[in-house]
């Protein structure tokens, strides 16, 4: 804005204030244009190759965040039969209404979960919506692409199995009102062609530089591609697409079971995808509260204590399983020189009204990170898709399909690294049954148990003790804020 | 009242037509010359009386005992003339400076305040100096019908709250403030010295010419300009005061034995002897005795022909009863006007203020928690551990915190008369701010819980620069009876500021000269950057037009070009229509005239803006440092995505506002006072709603969204009376009055888990108000108690809440469903006084003068958070002495626990936040003048003052005045700065 003052213009008042008025007029548009000051705006971003590659990077920060796929604690393992919901008893008492099976669909854990993970689903759609236009290098184009399309196929896979049918999102600022597409439309038209465009497009491990180790791959789009045919029954796919990755001679399993949690593991041999985290608070500096969450309580205070592996998760191991000692810390076990004092105001056992212990203070030593601060588990990394997880997909999809010879080669890889006996049954129903509790504990509190009592129709059997309801908690509810928010919205049957 | 006055007037018509005898003359105006149609001629003893016409003259006929002829207009002084031996009478009138003919500050002028059709109040410079503080507006506490004026604090240089007829958005409701032209969110960097009237424009019609910025109400300051004095001399004038500050009252806290006695009962046998248990009063000894305050001004005015001018100095030293919480600040002001040529005129006007505040340790709330039973010092002298919250001693010691800053605020100006009747003015105005701040923790250990491991410092560099600048042409004009005039303006501004913020730990030394970022570790290092800019273009027009003096008229209008709009919403129109009727000048009054003076009726509605809010909204921002962690030694890879989805349909808040009201002068102005009613709503108050999940903005993400709607009304009520008894003593009384009602309307669809917005955090996980349709902004939000459980029976048969034992609160199970839940929670209180009112007196008999200020507030209540926060187990109130003991001792102590049920958000908590006060009270003796002509002394006068001298109130804090900048949680005390009592000498000399 230019300012001018001398006297004898001023005597033609008139005049300046024509002038004055056609200076403002002239300018006032650029004048009321004030871009965010250190912030760019959707408009500008992203426009380079530099940009595209800071929207890819955004994409993993989400995977830190607290509240994604089942808000932290995680709920899915303790409405599991393989954990309670742990730490004292008045500390997250909402998480008993997850536990007892007696949550409603306006409790607000759902929302947060919801809402987390479409947030990522966003950022995918940054980099799906916006970096094809950019100017740069095609190959790393594509590669962006398909990072971003494994990640989107990710954040849907975990909702389709939690909520069902879903608002289907494919582009950035979609309709506020948008109504719900079917769970097999959420599966057909955005995860399968997102992960078979991944498998197709994506480095292997060890053809992305080694400074990307943790960035997603051709097969870990295959192991997901198998667990998504998996859940839609498409067991040949599902077999096909285990045994992809199988044959890729990439991964193989930790020779020591505890190795595939421990950070000796981290990106190693049996890791198909995990989320790196650095021993800082969550944000910017790189931590992840996952672990924190679940870690040790009182002495030494590593975390909160959530999601206690029950009694009968423990009890259920095979009586020289390792995996059991692996998977539960009790107290007073010193593991890494540090002795488990646990937590002072968490009772010990708890007792039913027949004097029968029921509970035990316990953790989940698959989240333990070795030493004594409370901020050391915030850079655990989040396991997402492990080799050992594909052996079972491999070994259920195949019996599936009749060729259980096949499966038990799988399976009893498995068994080995456990140290068990092989498995030799050949009949197909038996097998079902051992491989789903070969699942149970291998991966134990790593929130599949739950999803797959749901999926092989075994909850209701298993979980109806602890309040499963058949016909209802198959899906979690839509949560009822998103239904006042969203009028087109429909809700779960049952709910 | 209307329905009277037609009555009034049809006996005053038919009074007429009992005449003897024709008197015929003319009124003109004493100073120009000007025939004055419309002026009241009349009889005091028949009672007949006519108005002058359009050339100002008038024919009336008398009876034989009219042996006087009254003349009465709007704004001039009243005249009397006897009528013996006369047929012809030439009158003229003075204007009445002192009171209705007075001219009153408006936006963008002046205007005759028997023209006004809006709501408006001004406060003269000697009510604006009486209250020693460091922010003007201290002083109008009490002093304004619908203005309400609370400390937030008694920290030096702390800023008080301001409402303008209540709170009518969920965001920033601070007044707009004109200073010399240029807007301003705040007055603490002028002096009350240099101010010459304040004036508060409460209704649509006197804000609408501030547009999208008058909502919340606009107070235009004027500052002393120079004048030519009698002498043609320059005058000087010095003013200097002295006072000392003192705590109002301290709190009732259990001594150390009382608490020992009550700690046993928690935890048996923890003091074993109890007379051997010390008792520490912590509030002694944070708390000095007194603390000086002082003013001192020092100005240089005058006029001439060519020229005025006004040079003001001033330094102010408040420091704190509270050791490291003082403040310092100098005033430097300059107002020049140059007359270059009989139409033409430029000046400046320049305000420069640098000031340095401590930032007081936060000791309120320790000292009130800590032990009394602990001692500050162990025997070699270093801090004893204290228990409840650490040593308030030692944090006194270890605080190190200094501000220093810089505001100057001024414009330049010119402007010119021509052809006739108009004026074109052109101002740049400017507002420059500059603050740093220091502070610095060293290392030190009291006990494990009180102690810094590696020293802290931390830096705030911010900065802000505004300019405005503003053309307006003006034309005003007198036909006959018609009196016009207009503005047409063009305005544009800019602000920017910016925030820079460093710190760092463990310094090479602690010794000051090293308190620099670069002293500190590299490894601890940590910075903060930001900025905004926005702008304004604005077009402003205004008509006002008055007819006879009878029928006023006003019309504004205001269209505003934000760069904070959203981009589908950059431009905004706001305006007003008012109308007055002076109905004393109608002929019909004319019987009234003997006893009523003045009766104006006045109504007006229109539409304003609230523009306080961020200016990025409208964006969706590109979040930095949205990291991936990759690669066999896991490093950063930096990333960035899409933030929460701007709104480009974000606009202003709206305010539509309805005032009617009347002004009234009685008894020859003896009495005058004013009465308004108003009805505020506003409307697209925007609220942080949450947008559906799919949509991707996260959890817990709201967005911000023109959605809520607040009502508030009120009525208000000003009178004077002042008068002269015959042997020299005058004096006069005069008080106003206001109620506010304040309700939320609409809340938007959803905002947190529901259609409320939960606010008020005590900090320790509990939030204590709540705002919802129906209730109060801000409302206090708890359970009922009704009384103490006495016996298991009781509690047995009572709802409970989980944990609930004998001898604790019981609460209202007020859904009736047997049970005592978080659905049980209810309104319990607000922090909205459902009336306000101020009055005062005052005497004067040959050069003395006394007078008094008292203010109050009725209806509002106060969270007393530092009660319900126990962090750990810290000392109590007194009442807790009378805690239940079994059954039958106590209905309304529950209890001592440390935490637990009782602690929960509860009336019990919530106190009456009433009070009545006397402001000011002062003493003061002008020395006569002909004893000053000898030492060549213009005036000079002495005063003794106190300040806050009593407050009534049932509050057990400090003080009740608990107010806090954010609508949605004030009232609540947390361990408040208490605000002091002052008692004051001080001296003016004019030479």
């Amino acid at each position: 804005m230019k300012f001018q003052f001398s006297i004898p213009t001023i005597f033609n008042c008139t005049t300046l204030l024509v002038i004055s008025i056609a200076l403002l007029t002239a300018c006032s548009d650029d004048f009321l244009d004030n871009p965010p000051q250190g912030f760019l705006t959707d408009s500008q971003f992203p426009e380079s190759a530099e940009d595209a590659q800071r929207a890819v990077n955004a994409m993993y920060s989400d995977l830190r965040v607290w509240q994604i796929y089942y808000g932290g604690y995680p709920i899915v393992d303790i409405m599991s039969d393989d954990a309670h919901k742990g730490s004292n008893p008045g500390d997250g008492a909402n998480m008993t209404l997850f536990e007892n099976y007696t949550f409603g669909a306006n409790i607000g854990d759902l929302a947060s979960w919801y809402a987390a993970t479409y947030e990522a689903i966003k950022s995918a759609h940054v980099v799906i919506d916006q970096v094809p236009a950019i100017q740069m290098d095609e190959a790393t184009k594509t590669r962006h692409i398909a990072q971003a399309r494994f990640l989107r196929a990710l954040h849907y896979f975990q909702l389709v199995r939690s909520f069902g049918d879903l608002p289907k999102v494919t582009a950035l600022n979609p309709d506020a009102n948008l109504a719900r597409s079917p769970k097999s439309e959420i599966y057909n038209e955005i995860i399968i062609p997102d992960l078979i465009f991944a498998r197709d497009k994506l480095p292997a491990k060890n053809e992305w530089p080694g400074a990307d180790l943790g960035r997603a791959t051709k097969h870990a789009a295959q192991a997901l591609l198998a667990k998504a045919y998996l859940y839609t029954n498409q067991n040949q796919l599902a077999a096909d697409e285990a045994m992809g990755v199988i044959g890729s001679g990439l991964y193989d399993l930790e020779p020591d079971f505890s190795n595939a949690f421990l950070p000796i593991g981290q990106f190693g041999i049996e890791s198909l995808f995990e989320v790196g985290a650095l021993p800082f608070g969550a944000g910017a500096t790189g931590g992840n509260q996952f672990a924190n969450t679940q870690s040790v309580r009182g002495s030494p205070n590593r975390g909160w204590g959530f999601s206690r592996p029950t009694l009968d998760l423990i009890n259920s191991f095979e009586e020289d399983d390792p995996r059991m000692e692996a998977t539960v810390i009790f107290l007073g076990e010193v593991i890494d020189d540090v002795l488990i004092e646990g937590d002072g105001n968490t009772p010990d056992e708890i007792l039913d009204a027949n004097g029968n212990v029921i509970q035990i203070e316990t953790y989940n030593q698959k989240v333990w990170v070795p030493g004594t601060t409370t901020e050391e588990p915030f850079g655990y990394n989040v396991k997402e898709l492990r080799y050992a997880e594909v052996l079972l997909i491999a070994a259920e999809a195949l019996n599936e399909v009749g060729s259980s010879g096949m499966a038990l080669m799988e399976l009893n890889k498995i068994r080995t690294r456990a140290g068990l006996d092989d498995i030799t049954e050949m009949d197909q129903s038996a097998l079902r049954a051992i491989i789903l509790n070969e699942r149970r504990h291998e991966m134990a509190l790593e929130q599949e148990r739950y999803f797959d009592l749901v999926r092989t129709g075994n909850a209701p059997e298993v979980l109806g003790p602890l309040g499963f309801v058949e016909g209802k908690h198959e899906n979690f509810p839509m949560p009822s804020s998103e239904l006042l928010l969203n009028s087109s919205l429909t809700q779960n049957s049952g709910w | 009242m209307f329905r009277i006055f037609i009555i009034l007037a049809f006996s005053a018509i038919a009074t007429f037509g009992y005449s003897q005898k024709t008197i015929t003359g003319s009124v003109r105006d004493a100073k120009t010359g000007e025939t004055l149609p419309g002026v009241t001629v009349f009889t005091k003893q028949s009672g007949n009386g006519v108005s002058t016409d359009m050339n100002g003259n008038f024919s009336l006929s008398i009876t034989s005992g009219d042996d006087s002829l009254s003349f009465s207009y709007v704004g001039y002084i009243a005249q009397s003339i006897a009528t013996a031996g006369k047929s012809n009478i030439d009158v003229k009138l003075s204007i009445d400076s002192k009171s209705l003919g007075e001219v009153v500050v408006t936006a963008y002028g002046t205007q005759r305040k028997s023209d006004l059709t809006g709501a408006i109040t001004t406060v003269k410079a000697e009510d604006i100096r009486k209250v020693p503080a460091s922010n003007p507006m201290q002083a109008l506490q009490g002093k304004v019908a619908g203005l309400q004026v609370g400390a937030s604090s008694g920290q030096p240089g702390s800023s008080p709250v301001v409402r303008l007829r209540g709170v009518g958005t969920f965001n920033d409701a601070s007044v707009l403030y004109v200073v010399d032209g240029v807007f301003t969110d705040n007055i603490n960097f002028l002096s009350s010295s240099d101010i010459e009237t304040i004036t508060v424009l409460k209704d649509a019609s006197a804000t609408a010419l501030y547009g999208s910025r008058g909502a919340n109400g606009v107070i235009v300051v004027t500052t002393r300009r120079g004048s030519a004095n009698a002498d043609g001399k320059a005058r000087f004038q010095f003013d200097a005061e002295y006072g000392i500050q003192r705590l109002q009252k301290k709190i009732d806290l259990l001594s150390g034995q009382e608490f020992a006695q009550v700690f046993n009962v928690l935890f048996p046998g923890s003091f074993n002897n109890i007379a051997r248990v010390p008792n520490t009063d912590w509030q002694d000894l944070i708390f000095r005795d007194s603390a000086p305050i002082q003013t001192y001004n020092f100005s240089l005015s005058g006029a001439t022909e060519r020229s005025e001018y006004y040079f003001g100095v001033g330094y102010f030293k408040q420091e704190g009863i509270v050791e490291k919480s003082d403040f310092e600040r100098v005033t430097l002001k300059l107002n020049n006007q140059y007359n270059l040529t009989k139409n033409i005129r430029t000046g400046v006007n320049l305000t420069a203020t640098p000031s340095r505040s401590e930032g007081a340790p936060n000791v309120i709330a320790n000292a009130y928690w800590a032990w009394p039973s602990d001692v500050p010092f162990n025997a070699d002298d270093s801090f004893a551990e204290v228990r409840g919250g650490g040593n308030p001693l030692a944090t006194i010691e270890y605080t190190n915190f200094e501000n220093n800053s810089l505001v100057s605020l001024g414009n330049m100006f010119a402007e010119a008369d021509f052809l006739k009747g108009f004026t074109f003015r052109s101002s740049l105005g400017y507002e420059v701010g500059f603050s740093e701040s220091t502070s610095f923790t060293p290392v030190f250990f009291v006990s494990p819980l009180q102690q810094n491991v590696t020293s802290d410092l931390n830096k705030t560099r911010s900065q802000n620069f505004n300019w405005l600048w503003e053309n307006t042409l003006s034309y005003k004009k007198q036909i006959k009876k018609h009196r016009f005039d207009a503005l047409a303006g063009i305005t544009s501004q800019q602000n920017r500021s910016e925030f820079l913020g460093a710190s760092t730990q463990n310094l090479i030394d602690e010794n000051p000269d090293l308190w620099y970022i670069e002293a500190g570790d590299n490894e601890f290092l940590t910075a903060s950057n930001g900025a905004a800019i926005t702008s304004i273009a604005s077009y402003l027009f205004r008509v006002n037009y008055s007819f006879d003096n009878r029928y006023l008229f006003t019309a504004n209008f205001r269209r505003d070009g934000s760069s904070k709009f959203g981009i589908n919403n950059r431009y905004a129109n706001f305006g007003s229509a008012a109308v007055g009727w002076n109905i004393t000048n109608e002929r019909f009054m004319a019987s009234t005239a003997n006893w009523l003076n003045t009766l104006k009726f006045r109504g007006s509605y229109g539409a304003v803006g609230n523009e306080k809010i961020g200016g990025n909204q409208q964006f969706t921002l590109v979040n930095n440092q949205e990291n991936g962690v990759f690669g066999p030694d896991e490093t950063i890879a930096t990333g960035a995505s899409y933030g929460v989805l701007g709104n480009p349909d974000l606009r202003w808040e709206t305010t539509e506002q309805f005032n009617i009201g009347f002004d009234f002068g009685l008894l020859d102005n003896r009495l005058t006072g004013e009465v308004d009613y108003y009805v505020k709503t506003t409307s697209d108050i925007l609220v942080g709603l949450q947008s559906p999940g799919h949509v991707g903005n996260g959890a817990f993400v709201t967005t911000t969204r023109n959605a809520a709607e607040v009502r508030n009304s009120g009525l208000e009520f000003t009178a004077l009376w002042r008068d002269d008894f015959d042997n020299g003593i005058s004096y006069q009384v005069g008080g106003n009055f206001a109620t506010v009602q304040n309700e939320v309307i609409k809340m938007g669809r959803l905002t947190g888990n529901n259609s409320f917005i939960a606010s008020g955090s005590l900090g320790n996980g509990d939030f204590v108000t709540y705002t919802e349709v129906g209730g109060p902004i801000g409302a206090y939000y708890g359970f009922r108690v009704d009384g103490v459980f006495q016996d298991e029976a009781d509690l047995a048969t009572s709802p409970v809440l989980d944990g609930q034992q004998v001898g604790d609160l019981k609460f209202v199970d007020v859904n009736d469903d047997g049970i005592i839940t978080d659905a049980d929670k209810t309104i319990i209180g607000s922090y909205i006084p459902d009336f306000i009112y101020g009055f005062n007196l005052n005497v004067g008999y040959k050069g003395i003068a006394l007078g008094l200020d008292f203010y109050g507030q009725s209806g509002n209540e106060i969270y007393n958070g530092k009660n319900a926060v126990r962090p750990n187990q810290n000392n109590y109130e007194a009442q807790v002495n009378n805690y239940w003991r079994g059954p039958g001792t106590s209905d309304s102590e529950p209890r001592p626990t440390s935490g637990g049920v009782n602690y929960l958000p509860s009336d019990y908590f919530v106190q009456d936040g009433s009070f009545f006060r006397l402001r000011t009270v002062t003493l003061a003796y002008e020395f006569p003048k002909r004893w000053m002509e000898k030492v060549k002394v213009y005036r000079a006068s002495v005063y003794l003052r106190g300040t806050n001298v009593f407050t009534i109130s049932e509050y057990t804090g400090y003080t009740p005045e608990i107010n806090s900048g954010n609508v949605l949680s004030s009232g609540i005390d947390l361990g408040v700065y208490p605000v002091t009592s002052v008692y004051a000498l001080g001296f003016n000399v004019t030479f």
